[in-house]
């Protein structure tokens, strides 16, 4: 019981430093990595909203990130959206065969796209084009946040493999999904 | 451990730079870009921090975060012993 609290305790360290990471991107824009996918494969996505909420906290109070007024928006994109996206996508290729490290390098990118898909229908929803609607304004967001977010999202979905591989075989711990990897 | 720790640490060493860099190349958050679509607020932001402000901020944020996972793997790494 006492290990799933320091992997809780690493997940939150890693989210806070991955969000944290402002990282130069195509077409003029920059962005940060998600962090999400650490935590939902090694505690599950059901804790990340918890997680997500204490650094979105932090952000909106102490760097003028994001915001208080968006913060219930942030939280579903970031702590809902984006774990469940990956959870199910490793789980997914998981049970298709493909192997521990591919299935979770994949789902890491498409929980990263699915956060800021997320983000990009909300917005929508809030702000509808006057004459396509809410499909057009998500294009709109979508094809600014895609472009920026894609080369973020590769890199760091092989960056969590590096850190999740350390974190397994330094910690000796079995996690739920990955024996087959641990006994490696 | 050692070596992922050494990476996060670097990482949180590369975000400011890249940061900064971001900044001093021009380059536009997404966030920033796609808030610039967006019409103008009700009411303006209570707290407009500067860049510098905004990059030292977030660098204390990714060197918490670095704190925060050495500890735990520490702690992990001393259970496996």
């Amino acid at each position: 019981m006492r290990g799933h609290r320091y992997l809780l305790a690493a997940s939150a360290g890693y989210l806070f430093t991955l969000t944290a990471l402002k990282l130069p991107s195509l077409a003029g824009s920059s962005s940060h990595p998600t962090g999400v996918a650490l935590g939902t494969v090694l505690a599950g996505p059901a804790v990340m909203p918890a997680l997500s909420l204490i650094v979105q906290l932090f952000q909106a109070l102490l760097t003028a990130h994001g915001g208080l007024s968006t913060l219930g928006a942030n939280v579903v994109a970031l702590g809902v959206a984006g774990p469940w996206a990956t959870w199910l996508l490793w789980r997914l290729a998981s049970r298709c065969g493909l192997g521990d490290k591919p299935a979770i390098v994949l789902a890491t990118a498409f929980g990263s796209m699915a956060t800021y898909a997320c983000t990009s229908f909300q917005l929508a929803l809030a702000h509808p084009e006057p004459g396509g609607g809410v499909a057009a304004a998500f294009l709109k967001f979508a094809a600014v946040f895609a472009v920026t977010q894609l080369p973020i999202a590769v890199i760091e979905s092989l960056f969590t493999i590096v850190v999740l591989r350390a974190i397994i075989n330094s910690s000796g711990i079995c996690v739920a999904g990955l024996e087959a990897w641990a006994q490696r | 451990m050692r070596n992922a720790l050494i990476g996060l640490a670097v990482c949180a060493v590369i975000g400011v730079i890249a940061w900064n860099l971001a900044s001093a190349t021009g380059r536009v958050d997404a966030d920033e870009r796609v808030s610039a679509m967006l019409p103008p607020p009700s009411r303006g932001a209570i707290w407009n921090p500067s860049e510098m402000f905004q990059a030292l901020s977030f660098g204390g944020q990714a060197a918490l975060g670095v704190a925060i996972f050495g500890l735990a793997l520490t702690s992990l790494r001393r259970r496996a012993r």
